[in-house]
């Protein structure tokens, strides 16, 4: 008796151990791994292993960025050895991992997390595919917010402007003071991020996802009207040799007195935090003009590959009810300097730039006006192209410029509609 | 020795030549004729690096390189790194190798200057000039201005049209060292008896360096830019780290482009028809100096 119950336990633990030793191995891959984007996973993790003790999660800096991830995920699934879940890009990226099987429906997992049913739409939207819910939004960064000096608007009795038309006049006084008046940087997609506002005023929010899914040609009338009123409104008003600086070298001519605004990510808070500024004293913001409570947003989202053994997957499970739970996020958020994608998350602990940014999000949340960043919905080539023609046209803008500009996007926009390369969102 | 004994000698020296040889074979085949066949065949497909399969597309891809502007551009600019390097860094290195060599006071000091930018890693490099060529504060900018000359300060590395002008004075900061150092050792190699000779019979030092010195430094000379012309057709790091090939792709090279063909927009086989193409124009212009470094400079050493 005694030996068959031997047999029996050895058996038992010989089939439960691959599946404790997958569980202990369980991973979330990410590129946060310095400063406070460690910090806030480490919270969120240390959150999730209390919760859930029998199946915790460990971590894996990925050094670099979205592309590095995406290699390090080629060579896993190569391998046979995928983590729990991985840091993603929405939109597109997204997209790739499900058109080639990689990546697991997640809608029956966090469908039920409280706040969940609650985020906007338009989040959801670049998380979705045919309904289902693929990966979890974390956190939100607005892009769309236009700091300024407060002592210089002070200096020329200028109100933060709300139409296009008062920031023209604000920028005529403020460059007749010698000031630069926008800040702008060269490289990645600033200077496209910064064009976003007036092709939602003109678009509005859901042909806008019309004209990221290749519906919207870029002649339309709206677009090119857009354009040309976001060269009137910023691009004429770009501060000199912007093309020369990294974001962070502009944020330093901002810090420095040099420059009136500066359209940015609200990253920017935290650079000026380290500068020793505080928002609504030596800073404020304003939304760009146009918006009308709408914000566009950069997230990150958690994903969960497919094909996981059955530990692993429950650990990924169990951490994604919790990335996405309002505890989980608030977590996170805190100690990223960004904002929770869940609205049942509160601003607890958030720094004085963040309860504004909050409550931001919240009001844009309830009028379902949260836009993610429309350069994740473009087909990858598109967007490479509309970001380099963008730096190209803005260095030297004309009206014929404009035109030949928005021409060849069109083209390329038709040839990449006809290889199917487009989803409609 | 009998016959028995010679043969066990050859034999023994046939294993030690094997398996001496063996390891560069091995490695020689996985890590390039391997790597170099997968890219080719790569080449001829379809695939974002994620999926597992890849769509055949045959010449495609190459087709599609030939009618991009993009990729013109990007050879353009290479062909205008290999002029640069052949010329500026190369003749300048020669230039202070000359100056250096034994006529000048503190020529330790001379020579640790002239090399240590060359032993920095390309990326400190780049943040080094970066720095030196911000618009507003930089370092030119300010020194300008400093002299009165404010008016001459650009958008270094943001002005397409002087971007890439920007870039090479960073790299001819950094590869001078190298050829420098070449040139001085070559000098030293040049027998003083030459020299002297000639002086004795009257020849100026111009003659001297252009008639006896010049020609015995050709080793160094195809070792320089035999690797210069290496360097120009491969070079990556210095110009990603800098502009990342921009203004809108105004720095692109063939090796920027491939990375951002592959690692932004995923399209593997596009970049690797962009590295196969690259890997053709190397070999055919560092072919034939290797064809000749194996055959001339080694009859020139015996």
């Amino acid at each position: 008796m005694k030996i068959d119950k031997l047999l029996t336990a050895g058996a038992l633990s010989a089939g439960l151990m691959p599946l404790q030793a997958a569980a202990q191995d369980a991973q979330i891959w990410s590129y946060w791994g310095t400063g406070a984007e460690a910090a806030a996973l480490e919270a969120l993790v240390d959150v999730n292993n209390s919760e859930n003790a029998d199946t915790p999660i460990g971590t894996r800096t990925i050094s670099g960025n979205s592309s590095e991830m995406r290699r390090a995920m080629q060579v896993s699934f190569l391998g046979g050895t995928p983590p729990a879940v991985y840091q993603s890009g929405f939109g597109m990226d997204l997209k790739s991992f499900l058109d080639a099987e990689r990546i697991a429906n997640i809608d029956s997992v966090i469908a039920d997390v409280p706040g969940v049913a609650e985020m906007s739409s338009g989040i959801k939207r670049v998380v979705s595919f045919d309904g289902d819910m693929y990966a979890v939004p974390l956190n939100l960064h607005i892009i769309s917010n236009v700091f300024y000096n407060t002592a210089i608007f002070d200096e020329l009795g200028i109100e933060p402007p709300k139409t296009a038309e008062e920031f023209r006049a604000a920028a005529e006084k403020i460059d007749a003071a010698g000031y630069e008046v926008l800040g702008n940087a060269g490289g990645g997609s600033w200077t496209f991020y910064t064009a976003f506002p007036f092709l939602i005023e003109e678009l509005g929010q859901d042909d806008l996802f019309a004209f990221t899914s290749g519906e919207i040609p870029f002649t339309d009338e709206r677009v090119v009207t857009a354009f040309q009123e976001w060269t009137d409104t910023y691009v004429d008003n770009y501060m000199e040799n912007w093309s020369g600086y990294s974001w962070a070298d502009t944020a330093a001519q901002f810090a420095q007195g040099k420059v009136a605004m500066y359209q940015m990510g609200d990253w920017l808070s935290a650079y000026l935090a380290d500068a020793g500024w505080t928002a609504g004293e030596q800073y404020d913001f304003f939304s760009a003009p146009g918006l009308d409570g709408a914000v566009v947003v950069q997230m990150d989202v958690l994903a969960k590959p497919s094909g996981l053994d059955e530990a692993t997957s429950a650990v990924a499970d169990a951490f994604l009810k919790t990335a996405s739970g309002a505890e989980g996020q608030l977590a996170f958020n805190v100690k990223k300097g960004s904002v929770a994608a869940n609205p049942e998350s509160t601003d607890e602990g958030y720094s004085a730039y963040g309860e504004l940014a909050y409550q931001q999000i919240q009001e844009a949340t309830a009028a379902d006006k949260v836009i993610p960043n429309p350069k994740f919905l473009f087909p990858t080539k598109l967007d490479e192209e509309i970001k380099n023609d963008t730096i190209a046209y803005a260095q030297d803008p004309s009206e014929e410029a404009l035109m030949e500009m928005l021409e060849k996007l069109d083209a390329m926009r038709v040839e990449l509609e006809d290889a199917g390369e487009f989803i409609k969102w | 020795m009998t016959t028995n004994s010679r043969g066990s000698l050859k034999r023994e020296k046939t294993v030690t030549f094997a398996i001496f040889l063996a390891l560069p074979l091995i490695f020689f085949l996985t890590a390039y004729v391997y790597a170099v066949g997968y890219t080719g065949w790569l080449s001829l497909h379809s695939w974002d690096g994620l999926s597992p399969h890849w769509d055949w597309v045959g010449m495609d891809n190459y087709q599609d390189l030939m009618g991009s502007s993009r990729f013109w551009h990007s050879l353009v600019n290479n062909l205008q790194w290999l002029v640069f390097y052949l010329i500026c860094p190369t003749v300048l290195g020669l230039a202070l190798a000359v100056l250096v060599d034994g006529k000048l006071k503190g020529e330790g000091i001379m020579k640790t200057l002239i090399f240590l930018p060359y032993i920095i890693t390309p990326v400190a490099v780049a943040a080094v000039w970066r720095w030196i060529y911000m618009p507003a504060d930089g370092l030119l900018t300010s020194a300008l201005e400093g002299v009165g000359l404010g008016g001459l300060a650009q958008n270094w590395l943001g002005d397409a049209g002087i971007v890439n002008g920007a870039l090479m004075f960073a790299a001819l900061w950094s590869a001078t060292g190298f050829a420098f150092l070449v040139f001085f050792s070559g000098l030293r190699s040049v027998p003083v008896e030459t020299i002297e000779a000639a002086r004795i019979d009257g020849a100026s030092s111009w003659v001297i360096f252009w008639r006896v010195v010049l020609p015995q430094l050709w080793p160094s000379t195809v070792l320089v830019l035999g690797l210069f012309g290496i360097e120009a057709m491969r070079i990556f790091d210095l110009i990603w780290s800098m502009t990342n090939g921009g203004p809108a792709r105004a720095s692109e090279v063939l090796a920027t482009q491939l990375y951002d063909v592959a690692f932004t927009t995923f399209q593997m086989g596009e970049a690797s028809a962009i590295g196969i193409v690259q890997l053709l124009l190397a070999a055919a212009l560092i072919l034939p100096y290797i064809i000749y470094i194996t055959s001339h400079v080694e009859e020139q050493s015996e």
